[in-house]
């Protein structure tokens, strides 16, 4: 246990680890030094120098991001540095999940919600006198919804009914039957169907099989999972507890991002609980069965949220992915089958069970409306989205699949901000990259343009997209739990660059296309931000970036490095006039040249 | 920006619509009905299995599996004695198909790929399209051919498929993104814009010969943004970051080809990076200097500095000065362009470029002599050499095992000379009587390899034919060599049918046939034997499995022995000549009764273990073709029969007579390798440490021997050098620094040794030690050697190398070793490992 053994050193020394404690782990872990060197320079939560009085981490993506986050950090850091020197840090880091109260900072580790400048330079003061200003919680807005969502068949305490059952009663294939019933897909992005990777673990052969929960929600924009951890955590552990009896599991790991301390306490008062009552732990209800649960920190990185990287995490490596074949199902967690499911998928399980045997799950869904064609039946049961940036009430919330996102917007979200249209929306974090209020039909997937789409229409109105991912799929959209939707004003190119710096911060660089590929495309999309490109380049480097685009897709390794050039290419493709505009925008003393050629 | 090359290469067939990521699973990753396949390792069943897959068009058939290799290119055996398999890859079977011989083009550029280190898949460089069809319809994706395993029916398109144009496009397009990418950051720039091609970049660095031929001469993307430093602490190498492709082949390099474990990565993304131990500077980090992380690396991020270069040079220049060799060095660049050459890493050419020697022979001259100890090889350039044996001095020569008997009987077959045809080591193994002659030339490629891997003395004199030339090479070199599978390949070959072809009629089992029954026999096993090579230690096959082969030693020395209980008794030790196997062969077919002394349970079993003492080669002979063998020839099959009711009975009787305990320590610590122990009398010696004192006098000061050690009744073999016959510290030196050499036993370490100490850590007894040294180097105006000093805070310091030590068996007044002379109780002597057991059997010593 490197990292666990890393981490305790460091939380010793006082937030910090010397050569000595990292040769001292080497040592007692019998490791290269190399190997304790490669996690502490890799992982973010690792400091080799001792931290300043004053730690201050302002979230610098997306809704953050949208929210002027990134001058703000600047002039903070100025103003920090003016009056405290080094004894204040003030940096920008990659979403700390609470898109919704945007911008946020972690201050000393404890969030902060920002309305001004003039408030963040208070709470450092209060930090700095040792009096820090009582910081904000996640506790406060997930109160509301306990007992408020249908994925809560408990309404908000929880016996454990679906484990009294099966336990009671075992029938793994009932199980996964109702899960089949139930159509409920992934909710961690891919969206694949859950009762068949269910079944290939509970199928595949191992000495031992594992359970992981994967609660490192760091995509920007995303943070349905920070609620659910603290609203109902009972429903994650027990469909946990249940995947744990199904496939035969011995153990499990809930992965939980150390930005997130206050779910950390939730989940492990409920692992507390629930052995409490008999449902986990050895022999569970007398039945001979046993199944252990634990919370396992992440030291950080974003990658850590894809599959194969988290359980090389957990394996104490370098969280990079693994190159596939094989799947975790067959080949994971110490090359035994493993099921990885996200919070929420574990989450919606219980109902799914509990209600006529996954049919009232199957009978949620919007099965009607416009662009739906004959996937109407696919549309089943509800889900969370997070939703943020300019609608007039940023959150979580559960809709039934496949309502239009106007009516999420509109519905749920009480409309757009005060005197804002769409601009452009994120429709799976930065993954997707930025798409119009309208889309001309050419852009869209042929086969659905085909198969969907009336003669005469020319204009898809993102509006009227049906929020579910087979769907959006067939159009060529990418549709994730989190949604931000920029209004009037926001500068799209810079959003859009925003979002690709966020991606090539966060590569982990084990694969060439991801590693530099993203730096370059990024590159092209500050110079078109810079006003360095002229109209007649334009051509030229739209398709050098497409072409970019197309190879780290077809060739990185994992998730990130095939999305990450989606931000810039999104833009060249989607936004045509603003792209133009930008080359107007050429400024003659730093580029006379071009300058002269724009206005010949 | 101003270059306008836009491809228009169409993705579309593999790439689903917009920007949604392609199907988040790995393709060939369910069988035929869409079931997970698990991923297991490869079984032994899978180097019998067939798979039939298409590359660029091309039918071919492979095996599911093939044998794990280590970095040299030797089969890796797994604790059951039979080799690892690992799965076939996309990119091995391109090997098979398109490579045959050195230089040969694979159709697969990589770059974070070798094949002597395990595949990562990191680059992408490696690209191959994959098509799979099912009744599902067609499904496209590019995959690293390097890790990709391949499965039946698999269609792959390279860079060069005719078969798909459109898919060669797209891998084309993509490989040369890729390698774009890769020289906009890491390839130094000629300037503005223009990168130097593969032979402006020079033959070390792979990444400008790959961008080269992937058609990428310029870059279309934006400068490199950060600078990632240089490491100049090193005096052997210098560190550039900022050429660093992070292949991870230095990584692999260090860790896993030499263990050294000293690099790895730190940092994450863009600024990632390859790191000494805690990522400090590579001279104050624990790094050896064994200089593989710069043979390894693939551009110029790792390179040995000019000043090391120039002196490793200079050394080599003045010791063939100093010794009157004739001979003249090869520089590297020359090398390189050799067919033979052509896998080896130029920078590992650079690090040894001392190490390959050219000589001119007139007819008439001698190349090398019998009963030397060579540490070289020769690669034959032009020319015929004359082999023969002078008769008055022998190499190993053999005995036939079955007049033997008696625990210790089977070692004077190694020791000593006993009569019969010796076995020519260096030409194949092939026996050669006295008076015969035989010729080599070019064709074979090679003379006195066996020498050099394997350290005995030469076996026979070897005299140019004619005017002729060869390349004299170094242990290191030959390794190299053994490490690319071509070069590998052409080596193996040349030894294979040397020492097979027109030389089975030699093997003395078949003594028993008449003249003309043994030609039939020898036609007839003419394609059916092959050769393994056995490592040290390696078992050949267990007590107890079930039969199998029948083996024939052709080198080294194989041990006999059974396991009684918690006891392992040695029954024998077989050298060259000597046949086994033959005895669960014989009992599978009926051959061999209960009443022979064979168990009934062991029916079709092996009574003993078999296991390679040092470097033990074998012809091979299938339990089918042995069957086949006897019942054409009836006569060998009665010999055989008999021999091993003979061997079975004597099994017997060594049983109840026997024990083998008290001298295991003798066989455990290797002393029947031992040809110069220091062994003291220790009711004569007084403990006053004449010896250990005499031997740091002449030492500079430093002892090479401890005066303790194994005990032996009331002998004592102390801590020193016991010039073994297969001496496991010459094995690996990078640099050639530690050899045996001329005709006698002692084993040299030269001032050149660059102190990694391998050697150290080789000597399985402990015997050679690491001691700081003042450094020199050759002064290039005075040719002579000068210390080296730097400044430290002011003041000039003698720079302290770490040099590897070991006995000398330096010569004294008398011509004894130091150590042996000074003793003022004639309580110290040298013997061999056999005197010595002689001397504890006796209770006296005999010199």
């Amino acid at each position: 246990m490197i990292i666990t053994a890393l981490l305790q050193r460091q939380a010793q020394r006082g937030g910090y680890l010397m050569p000595a404690d990292l040769r001292a782990v080497a040592e007692e872990q019998v490791v290269p030094l190399h190997r304790v060197q490669s996690l502490v320079s890799f992982y973010p939560h690792f400091r080799t120098a001792p931290p300043p009085k004053v730690e201050v981490h302002i979230c610098r993506d997306m809704s953050c991001h949208l929210r002027g986050s990134v001058p703000m950090t600047q002039q903070i850091e100025h103003w920090a540095e003016e009056k405290y020197g080094k004894h204040v840090e003030v940096c920008g880091v990659s979403c700390l999940g609470r898109c919704d109260r945007a911008p946020a900072a972690l201050i000393n580790e404890q969030l902060y919600v920002l309305r001004d400048e003039g408030e963040l330079k208070t709470i450092i003061d209060s930090h700095w006198h040792e009096n820090p200003l009582a910081p904000d919680t996640d506790r406060a807005l997930a109160e509301l919804k306990v007992g408020k969502w249908e994925m809560d068949v408990y309404t908000g305490t929880s016996n454990y009914e679906a484990v009294r059952r099966y336990l009671n009663d075992p029938k793994p294939h009932d199980l996964l039957t109702s899960l089949e019933t139930a159509g409920l897909l992934g909710m961690g992005g891919a969206g694949g169907r859950t009762f068949k990777k269910w079944a290939e673990v509970m199928e595949a052969k191992g000495t031992d099989k594992f359970i992981v929960c994967n609660a490192d929600e760091s995509e920007p924009g995303t943070f349905k999972d920070r609620d659910i951890l603290l609203a109902t955590p009972h429903l994650v552990i027990e469909g946990m507890i249940l995947a744990g009896l199904v496939v035969g599991a011995s153990r499990g790991w809930v992965y939980m991002r150390h930005e997130y301390p206050e779910q950390i306490a939730s989940i492990t008062s409920e692992i507390a609980r629930a052995k409490q009552l008999g449902v986990l732990g050895r022999d569970m209800l007398g039945s001979g069965r046993s199944f252990e649960l634990a919370v396992f920190v992440s030291p950080g990185n974003y990658i850590c949220g894809e599959q194969t990287a988290l359980i090389e995490a957990l394996e104490n490596n370098r969280a990079e992915p693994r190159i596939r074949p094989p799947e975790l199902v067959t080949n994971g967690y110490q090359n035994q089958p493993t099921l990885l499911n996200n919070v929420e998928t574990f989450a919606w399980v219980p109902a799914v069970v509990l209600r006529s045997a996954g049919q009232w799950f199957a009978d949620q869904g919007r099965k009607v409306g416009p662009w739906v064609g004959d996937q109407s039946n696919s549309m089943k049961g509800k889900r969370l989205f997070s939703i943020s940036g300019d609608v007039a009430r940023p959150g979580v919330y559960e809709v039934p699949t496949g309502i239009p996102l106007g009516e999420l917007i509109d519905d749920f979200c009480g409309g757009m901000a005060e005197g804002k249209e769409i601009v452009a929306v994120a429709l799976s974090g930065p993954s997707g990259g930025l798409v119009p209020a309208t889309i001309p039909i050419k852009l869209l997937s042929r086969g659905f343009v085909k198969a969907c789409v009336p003669e005469g229409v020319t204009e898809f109105k993102i509006r009227e997209l049906p929020l579910d991912i087979n769907i959006s799929r067939a159009i060529g959209l990418m549709i994730g739990a989190g949604i931000v939707v920029y209004g009037t004003g926001a500068n799209v190119i810079a959003e859009a660059l925003a979002c690709s710096l966020f991606f090539s911060r966060e590569s982990c660089g084990k694969c060439v296309p991801c590693r530099i590929g993203s730096q370059k495309i990024t590159e092209i999309g500050a110079q078109l931000l810079r006003g360095e490109l002229t109209r007649s380049e334009l051509p030229v480097i739209r398709n050098i970036a497409l072409e970019l685009s197309q190879v780290m897709t077809a060739t990185s390794i994992c998730g990130l490095g095939q999305v990450a050039s989606n931000p810039i290419r999104s833009v060249l493709d989607y936004f045509p006039e603003l792209v133009e505009q930008a080359c107007r925008k050429i400024n003659p003393v730093t580029h006379p040249a071009k300058a002269a050629e724009n206005h010949s | 920006m101003a270059d306008t090359r836009v491809s228009q290469t169409d993705f579309s067939a593999i790439l689903t619509s917009g920007m949604v990521p392609p199907e988040n699973e790995g393709m060939f990753g369910r069988d035929i009905n869409g079931r997970l396949m698990r991923l297991e390792h490869a079984t032994a069943k899978d180097f019998d299995e067939d798979v039939r897959l298409k590359i660029d068009g091309r039918e071919l058939l492979v095996k599911k599996a093939i044998p794990t290799k280590d970095s040299q290119g030797n089969i890796l055996q797994g604790e059951d004695g039979q080799p690892i398999p690992r799965f076939t890859t996309i990119y091995d079977a391109a090997t098979q198909v398109f490579v045959h011989s050195p230089g040969d083009r694979h159709p697969i550029p990589t770059l974070c790929h070798k094949e002597h280190l395990p595949p990562v898949g990191v680059c992408r460089i490696c690209l191959v399209e994959l098509v799979e069809s099912s009744g599902r319809g067609t499904r496209r994706k590019l995959v690293p051919a390097c890790m990709q395993r391949v499965s039946d029916g698999m269609e792959v398109h390279t860079i060069e498929s005719l078969d798909d144009t459109d898919a060669a496009a797209r891998v084309k397009t993509a490989s040369g993104v890729i390698a774009e990418l890769l020289i906009t950051d890491h390839l130094p720039r000629i300037s503005g814009n223009t990168f130097p091609s593969g032979s402006e970049a020079g033959p070390g660095n792979e990444l400008a010969a790959l961008a080269e031929r992937l058609g990428v001469s310029e870059s279309r993307y934006a400068p490199r943004s950060i600078e990632r430093g240089h490491d100049t602490s090193s005096y052997m190498i210098a560190v550039d970051h900022d050429q660093c492709v992070m292949c991870g082949r230095c990584v692999r390099g260090c860790n896993y080809v030499k263990e050294n474990r000293v690099i790895g990565r730190s940092g994450k993304g863009y600024a990632s990076v390859i790191a000494f131990d805690l990522n400090q500077p590579m001279q104050e980090s624990s790094c050896v200097s064994c200089g593989e992380c710069a043979v390894s690396c693939p551009t110029g991020a790792l390179e040995f500095t000019p000043g090391f270069l120039k002196n490793q040079e200079d050394r080599v220049r003045n010791e063939l000065e100093s010794e009157r060799k004739d001979g003249q060095i090869v520089p590297p660049a020359e090398l390189a362009n050799l067919p033979l050459f052509q896998g080896i890493p130029f920078k590992f050419l650079q690090f040894n470029a001392s190490s390959v020697v050219r000589r001119v022979l007139k007819g008439g001259d001698v190349l090398c002599e019998e009963g030397e100890y060579g540490s070289t090889a020769f690669i034959i350039v032009k020319g015929s050499f004359k082999i023969f044996i002078s008769g008055s001095r022998g190499a190993v020569r053999t005995q036939k095992a079955s007049g033997l008997s008696g625990f210790f009987g089977g070692l004077t077959t190694m020791l000593k000379r006993v009569g019969g045809s010796p076995q020519l080591a260096d030409i194949g193994a092939a026996s050669l009587d006295e008076g015969e002659v035989l010729i080599r030339t070019a064709e074979d490629v090679i003379l006195g390899e066996m020498t050099c891997m394997n350290r005995y003395p030469r076996s026979a004199t070897v005299v140019a034919n004619e005017d002729a030339e060869v390349l004299e090479i170094r242990r290191n070199v030959l390794y190299m060599l053994q490490r690319n599978e071509t070069s590998r390949g052409i080596l193996e070959n040349a030894y294979r049918e040397r020492a097979l072809v027109g030389q089975l009629d030699k093997i003395p089992f078949l003594n028993s046939l008449a003249e003309e029954a043994r030609t039939r026999a020898v036609d007839f096993l003419k394609d059916r034997v092959d050769l393994v090579s056995v490592d040290p230690g390696q078992t050949i096959f267990m007590q107890g499995e079930r039969a199998q082969d029948f083996y024939v030693v052709k080198l080294g020395f194989v041990k006999v022995s059974q396991t009684y209980g918690m006891n392992e008794r040695v029954l024998n030790y077989l050298g060259p000549g000597n046949y086994f196997g033959e005895i669960g062969l014989l009992s599978a077919s009926n051959e061999m009764l209960p009443k022979d002394g064979y168990a009934e349970q062991q029916i079709g079993r092996r009574t003993a273990s078999c296991s390679a003492l040092d470097h033990v080669e074998l012809i091979r002979i299938s339990g089918d073709d042995f069957e086949e063998l006897r019942r054409r020839f009836p006569d060998l099959s009665e010999a055989m029969r008999t021999t091993a009711i003979g061997l079975l009975q004597r099994d017997q009787q060594s049983q109840n007579r026997l024990k083998a305990a008290g001298n295991q320590d003798y066989l455990d610590q290797g002393l029947y390798l031992a040809q110069s122990l220091l062994v003291l009398d220790l009711e004569r010696c007084t403990r006053c440490d004449e010896c250990t004192k005499a031997c740091a006098d002449t030492h500079d000061g430093v002892t090479r021997l401890i005066r303790d050690g194994l005990r032996f009744d009331k002998f004592l073999v102390a801590s020193s050098c016991r010039s073994c016959m297969d001496p496991y510290c010459l094995v690996g030196c990078p640099v050639d620094a530690i050899h045996r050499s001329g005709e006698s036993l002692e084993i040299k370490i030269e001032d050149y040794c660059i102190g990694c100490g391998l050697c150290a850590s080789n000597c399985p007894y402990g015997n050679i030690n690491m001691h700081g040294f003042p450094k020199t180097e050759i002064d290039p105006k005075t040719q002579k050697e000068v210390g080296v000093f730097e400044l430290v805070e002011g003041k000039r310091l003698p720079v302290v190398q770490q040099r590897a030590t070991t006995c000398d068996l330096c010569s004294s007044l008398d011509g004894k070793p130091s150590c042996v002379y000074a003793c003022p109780h004639n309580a110290a002597f040298r013997m061999t490992g056999d005197e010595l057991l002689r001397a504890v059997k006796n209770g006296a010593t005999e010199g």
